[in-house]
């Protein structure tokens, strides 16, 4: 029974994944290259290799944070579009304590960093969280509002005061950061590896077991009967709104300290969006964020190599995942393919 | 007096796609459905117009292919949200993430860059007759794109469709309680796919505006954002056409107003950032009644 139920909510973000390939496949034969060389050249990209595959571990680990802040969001059912910013501002904060506090030991650092990075983003989401909360301003589009205002900001701290010497718009690259150590040698698989992994046991914990996590749930399930059932709703939502930025604030420190070693203008492209093309296609599960976010890992590492041997833009890939985005935003489309199959084998 | 009227035209003429995309948003939205794709119809519209002209050599084939193909993006977008009740956030957003990207592959595959596209035919300036002798009225009034003339006919006639017509009753009451009108003999649902075509066409007027008569090529990432103010803007403007062209040009005030301080020895990125914050502020003092109806899922 269990598996079956496992099943059944496996089928569609399974199911949507393929109708946005097929609906892929048409977009590539359109622009002029064969679907079947696209598709292979992905996935030997993304996990044909023990290379590959390590590059695909690496690239998912902000990935996870940011879909577990976007899950953090849609779970007490706000929609948090602007992780982009709070990615950004962790970011922003990481780097220039980092820079700061050289002098600690790594392990220090990264916490003391991580703490800055993670109270940065959360106190920006908090900024759209109680602008919807005690104004009703939509948070659709603050959120959007605050990632220019974050792009912007950004933009004029590293070509500016904290410019890295060079033409390069960036910041210095931080010491003690790109040591951020792989468990194993060899491997890819960093540290910041293991801190995702627990961090989505600890999502899941959250809500299934904490009263916190079961008022958020209830309060994005059903508003009027969790504030009927004594849920304080904008204290919830507030919180979670902040989680929600503070997972995603981390998710930028750990761009700073394991992937990129300083702030590079446009690293967090793509990042917000693709957190919330995760959750929504994890369904909302910290296991779904895990597996999706390797998916998506994979698309990124995957698009890449597909550029390289197949001379197939990389930006492909973005239409996947936008096709992925739509076809399970649409649950009847999923159950209107389901039903026809199921008429045919009677 | 001078520099006051010139920054007028300006915010006039900056405030065109806004307009349109507000306009659009307001009629989709009246319909019940939340255009958050307005970002992506406006990228969709702002190349496929470059397309259009770079092809047929001719400003205004490109606004018609604009329209044509916006309308045709957005009925996607409502096949989804209406035959398959997508979340319309969701899928808003999954719907601006495919028109970026679509856009990137086939400038690549085009024009051979993602920056800029190839320089085409651009809409000229219209110098209406007797009001260009006039002085005051010669700045205001005359010398903007064709597509500017043609907002302000879309703006009086959208106002005058939804408040003074029974196409209008019918489309605010889809809006309010799609069953009711479905129970007195209407489709509520063909009237939301003409609302959302019509919103994917005027949202995408308004970025072919960006590519054609602002400039004359399609350049990454020119839409910016105009998309989501959009949304605000319809939303302050408690979905009046009328009253969401004259939003934009407050809007495109602040846009002007941001240029003109690029002499000023302030550094330029904290003046993009003025019309986004202003929209902040403007959802801040907006009206409560905007919601987006949540579906269960999500």
């Amino acid at each position: 029974m269990r598996i079956k139920r496992t099943l059944g909510k496996l089928s569609i973000p399974l199911l949507s994944i393929l109708i946005a390939m097929l609906a892929g496949s048409a977009v590539i034969l359109v622009c002029g290259y064969s679907p079947g060389a696209a598709y292979s050249s992905l996935l030997r990209g993304a996990f044909g290799s023990f290379r590959s595959c390590m590059g695909t571990f690496e690239k998912c680990v902000p990935l996870i944070f940011c879909g577990l802040a976007a899950m953090a969001a849609f779970k007490s059912g706000i929609f948090n579009i602007g992780l982009e910013g709070q990615v950004v501002v962790g970011a922003i904060a990481y780097i220039l304590t980092g820079l700061k506090i050289q002098f600690l030991p790594l392990p220090l650092h990264v916490l003391v960093c991580s703490i800055f990075a993670m109270l940065a983003g959360g106190l920006w989401a908090m900024i759209a969280g109680a602008m919807k909360v005690y104004c009703r301003a939509n948070e659709v589009v603050s959120t959007i509002m605050l990632n220019y205002i974050a792009l912007n900001l950004a933009e004029y701290l590293f070509s500016g005061p904290f410019m890295a010497e060079g033409t390069i718009p960036q910041s210095e690259a931080l010491e003690t950061s790109k040591l951020l150590l792989p468990v194993w040698e060899g491997s890819k698989i960093t540290w910041a590896f293991v801190i995702a992994c627990s961090m989505i046991l600890f999502m899941g914990i959250f809500y299934r077991y904490t009263v916190t996590g079961y008022n958020m749930i209830a309060a994005g399930d059903n508003y009027k009967a969790a504030e009927a059932g004594g849920i304080r709703m904008n204290q919830t939502r507030l919180l979670s709104m902040a989680m929600s930025g503070g997972i995603a604030g981390i998710a930028g420190g750990l761009l700073v300290a394991a992937t990129y070693g300083r702030y590079v203008i446009g690293m967090s492209s793509g990042y917000g969006f693709d957190g919330m093309a995760i959750a929504v296609l994890g369904q909302n599960s910290a296991a779904g964020v895990f597996l999706s976010s390797i998916l998506f890992g994979g698309l990124r590492t995957g698009s890449l190599s597909m550029a390289m041997f197949e001379g197939i833009p990389s930006e492909l890939v973005s239409i996947l995942q936008g096709l992925i985005i739509l076809t399970v935003s649409a649950p009847l489309l999923i159950k209107s393919f389901r039903i026809k199959s199921r008429g045919k084998k009677q | 007096m001078n520099t006051i009227l010139n920054i007028i035209a300006s915010s006039i003429r900056m405030s065109i796609p806004l307009g349109y995309a507000s306009i659009a948003g307001a009629i989709s939205e009246f319909s019940g459905i939340v255009a958050l794709g307005l970002e992506g119809f406006m990228t969709i519209g702002a190349f496929s117009g470059v397309l259009g002209a770079y092809y047929f050599g001719n400003a205004w084939i490109g606004v018609l292919t604009a329209g044509a193909v916006g309308a045709l993006y957005a009925l996607i977008f409502g096949v989804f949200c209406i035959k398959y009740q997508s979340n319309q956030v969701v899928a808003g957003v999954g719907m601006n993430i495919i028109a970026e990207g679509l856009v990137y592959v086939l400038m690549i595959g085009i024009f051979g860059s993602k920056g800029k596209s190839e320089m085409v035919d651009s809409l000229s300036v219209i110098h209406i007759p007797v009001i260009k002798d006039i002085p005051v009225l010669n700045v205001l009034l005359s010398g903007y794109s064709g597509l500017a003339y043609l907002l302000a006919a879309v703006a009086v006639l959208s106002w005058v469709v939804i408040y003074k017509m029974p196409v209008g009753i019918r489309l605010r009451a889809t809006g309010i309680n799609d069953k009711v009108v479905d129970s007195l003999g209407l489709r509520s649902n063909l009237i939301k796919y003409i609302s959302v075509m019509v919103c994917g066409a005027l949202s995408a007027l308004g970025g072919v505006f960006l590519s054609l008569s602002q400039l004359n090529f399609y350049s990454k990432d020119m839409v910016a954002g105009r998309g989501y103010i959009a949304l605000a803007i319809f939303v302050f403007a408690k979905k009046n056409p009328m009253y969401c062209v004259w939003i934009s040009v407050l809007f495109g005030l602040t846009e002007t107003i941001q240029l003109r301080m690029q002499a000023f020895p302030i550094p330029t990125q904290f003046l993009s950032m003025i019309p986004y914050l202003c929209t902040l502020l403007m959802l801040l003092f907006a009206a409560k009644n905007f919601k987006i109806r949540r579906k269960e899922h999500v």
